[in-house]
This record gives C-alpha cells, structure tokens and sequence, in this order.
C-alpha cells in the first residue's frame, strides 16, 4: 500500500511538471510562417533525437530485424493482438471521457471476448466492433487543449506537452497498475512492454522507416511535422476539419497564391495570382 | 401576352440560376473520375513487370505531369522562401524537386502487395476541391489507408496540388522540413539545393 501510495505522489509530482511545460507552451511564434510547428527547445529535442536514433540502429533495428525474421508471422500477429488487448482499458476510459460510447462498447467487447483467449487472437478482425485507438492526450486534444510545445522523450521518441501529459494519466486507466504489486516487478512490466512495443512498430514498418530517413533533407523535421499533423488527425478520429484548414492546422493552402504559374489558368484560384 | 412572357422570363431564370449547382455536383463526378483514372493508370505501372529502372521512372514522370501540378507545389513547398530565390534557382530547385518525388515514389513500387484503390467521395474544401479515396489491403481489412487528394480546377480537367495520407499532408510536411533546411542554414536557399542534390543522389546509388 505504500509503495502505490509513493507512486502516485511520485506521479502527481510528474503530472505537475508536465501541466507547467503545457502552460509555458503559449501559443506558436508567428502565424504568417504557415506551419504551426511550435518547438522552443529545438536544441535539447535534437539531441535527445540524436541519441533514440542511436538506440534505433545500435538496438531497436537489429532487434526488429531478428524479430521479423525469425518469428513466424502468425506469432507476431499474436503479440501484437496481445499489446492491444492490453491497452483495450485505456481505450474504453479515454473513449468514454470524449463521450464516444459507440467505440467504448466496442473495445469493451474486445476486452471480453478476446480475454477469453488471453488476448492473443483478435476475433473482432475485420468486424464491425474493431475499434480505433484512444489516449488521454487525445482526450484533452478533444476538450480543445493546445498540443504545447514539441518534445522529445528519451527512449519514448516524439510528444508534446500535452500527449506527454496523457501518457501519465493513462497509466492510472491501466489496471496493470492496480494489479502488479512491488515497484520491481512495475519497472520489469513497463519496460518489457514498452520495448516490445517499439519492436513490434519498428518490425512492421521497418522499410517504411528506413526509406522516410533515406528520402529526408532533415529527419528531425520531417518526423516532428507528420507527429503533428497525425495527432491532429488522431483528435479527430480521421474527419476533416471544419474549417478549410491544412494537416496541421495552418491556413497555409488558404493563403498560398503561386506567383507565376505557367499552367492552371483557369479556377479559383489564378484570380488571386499575377 | 404578358402572363406568357412572364412565364418565359421565368423559365430564362431558371436555365440561369440552376447550372450552378448542377455544375457544382458534375465538378466533384469529375474530380473523382480524376482521380479514379489516376488511381487505375498507377496501379497498371506499379504492376507492369516489364517496365524497370529507367523506363519505369520516365512513365511514372508523364503520369505525375499530367495529373500533379509540380511547379504549384513546389512554389508552396518553398513558401515564403520563394520569392527570395533567383530565377537559376528556382529552376534548379524545381528540377531537383520533380526528381525527388520520382526517386522516392518508384522506389514504394516493389512493396506493392495487391493493395485496391477506390475513390469513396468529393467535397470542398476552402478554395480547392478534395476528392477522398481509401487503399485496401484485402490481406488486412483494418489497414485500410484513407487517402484524401487536393485538386484545383485546369480549364477542362483538374490538377493535384497536395495529397493527404491518414491526416498526414505531404505539401505541408515537407515545407516544414524545408523551411527548417533553410532556417537552420542562415536563411539561405543554396544549402537547401545541395542538401537536395545530396539525398537524390543517395536514392540512385540505392536504386
């Protein structure tokens, strides 16, 4: 008992340093630079990038490498199933807090029926009760809090304020948290499946991941727009946004009027060009 | 007399008012017959065993001239920091552009693995026209990737201007990593175009 009592002052501790770093995260700089890219410790992210890129070719690709070779490909089905089935009570607080009863029912009866076979086969594959993913930084995303700053988490790779936020808070929506006693055997967990989280990703988009860096000018940036933008999309479960807004946010395809344009004379748009 | 002319001035207003919105509707047909063409002209290339290497890379670069606006997106890609590049570079980095996409596209070719491609709709959106789409992997029914294309009008047919893959806008990534090119390099546009150059000719030795 004391230790979860320890470990939740530990965590509200965590909790209050992260809502400071929300709330210094104003708003970004200039709005006529188009993109909302808003990254005030630019140089503490890319060293910390630097280094999880260091991680990623010394340990997380070979391992990846070995995993998606040597396993066969049903058993990787099974425990990527099984990383879900996980996170299935995540899913169902964060889907009822944003009101979403429709996928809170469904990953509900993910939870049960595929508990049955301890997680690892997924019987709602391609039914009409698969669920999408939530978390509690697309919570607040929802509620209309601001991402914040960028960040760049050691080992975690790239968040800001607010979804670093959201991942404390999960924590306490994940009954692993209740059931696991002792702080040894926590740390042993949380490492175990985070890592076999970032396997699994690395595994399944391993070509993907080394063609974006391949076909990167500045990986970092790259990397730090697509976070952006996917999480934007992430907040809203994939429907456009209301207003004609770009990916991330901007009005930058409202405002942009090419200065010469050789082709596309016709439309609504020249009217704005010379 | 005048109860006929009235009624002939009626039916004129009609023929006047109601184009709009039919027009409206055949614009979006259009658009997603636009895109559904491009779709099935891709996936007859992607397929084609025959074409390799070069020749492959020259049908592919047809392709995205007819259908893209390259010079648009490059220009939107660049943003502000285009009117501060001189004519010989922006010649130069538009040249490097149209190759990058051409390096970086064929080379997804090979990962093709019987993925469908259908158009599921059209709306506005601001200024310009987005037809939506979906890739299907019958292997996979919840990999489904939703793919939503940003069109302007071309006197009688259309032009791509951005793609977005899962909420992810390929024209606004890849300004912000250009203008962090830029910015990181003193504002200049010259690094920016041997950085290019450099990566480019990483992707052909690796072709």
């Amino acid at each position: 008992m004391m230790t979860f009592l320890s470990r939740i002052h530990r965590a509200a501790g965590v909790v209050a340093v992260l809502i400071a770093l929300t709330g210094c995260a104003t708003q970004p700089q200039e709005s006529t630079a188009g993109p909302q890219v808003y990254d005030p410790i630019e140089p503490v992210n890319r060293l910390v990038f630097a280094m999880n890129e260091t991680v990623d070719t010394f340990v997380l690709q070979p391992t990846a490498f070995v995993y998606k070779t040597a396993m066969p490909d049903p058993m990787q089905e099974m425990v990527r199933n099984f990383l879900r089935w996980l996170r299935s009570p995540v899913v169902i607080a964060n889907s009822l807090l944003q009101g979403d009863t429709d996928n809170a029912g469904n990953a509900t009866r993910q939870f049960f029926v595929n508990g049955l076979t301890a997680g690892l086969i997924d019987w709602g594959h391609g039914q009409d009760w698969g669920y999408r993913n939530e978390d509690f930084g697309q919570t607040l995303g929802v509620h209309g809090v601001d991402g914040g700053a960028y960040l760049v988490v050691p080992l975690i790779g790239p968040s800001n304020g607010r979804d670093l936020v959201g991942r404390v808070v999960d924590i306490f929506f994940d009954p692993l948290t209740y059931i696991v006693s002792g702080p040894d055997a926590q740390t042993a967990i949380t490492i175990g499946r985070n890592g076999t989280e970032a396997v699994d990703f690395r595994a399944r988009n391993f070509d993907q991941i080394n063609e974006l860096k391949a076909s990167s000018l500045d990986y970092y940036a790259r990397l730090r727009s697509i976070y952006l933008q996917r999480r934007e999309a992430m907040i809203r479960n994939g429907e456009p946004a209301a207003d004609p807004l770009a990916a991330d946010g901007s009005n930058a395809f409202e405002e942009f009027s090419p200065s010469d344009r050789p082709r596309s004379e016709t439309g609504a748009l020249p009217a704005k060009s010379n | 007399m005048i109860v006929l002319r009235r009624v002939l001035f009626l039916l004129f207003l009609c023929t006047v008012i109601t184009p709009t919105p039919v027009w409206a509707d055949d614009k979006g047909a259009a658009a997603e017959k636009f895109v559904a063409e491009l779709g099935d002209k891709a996936l007859a290339l992607v397929t084609d065993k025959a074409a390799v290497g070069e020749a492959r890379r020259e049908k592919f670069r047809v392709l995205l001239n007819e259908h893209f606006d390259l010079p648009w997106i490059g220009q939107f890609v660049l943003g502000r920091n285009w009117r501060l590049a001189s004519p010989e570079q922006r010649e130069t980095y538009l040249k490097l552009f149209e190759e990058s996409i051409v390096f970086t596209y064929t080379r997804q070719f090979d990962s093709y693995s019987g993925q469908l491609f259908e158009v599921t709709g059209s709306g506005e959106n601001g200024r310009y026209i987005v037809v939506k789409s979906q890739i299907i992997n019958p292997a996979n029914p919840n990999g489904n990737v939703v793919v939503d294309w940003r069109l302007i009008p071309d006197g009688e047919t259309f032009r791509i201007v951005d793609v977005v893959i899962e909420g992810i806008s390929m024209g606004i990534t890849q300004r912000n990593e250009y203008a962090s090119v830029i910015e990181s390099n003193g504002g200049k546009i010259d690094p920016l175009l041997a950085r290019m150059e450099e990566i480019l000719e990483g992707l052909r030795k690796r072709t």
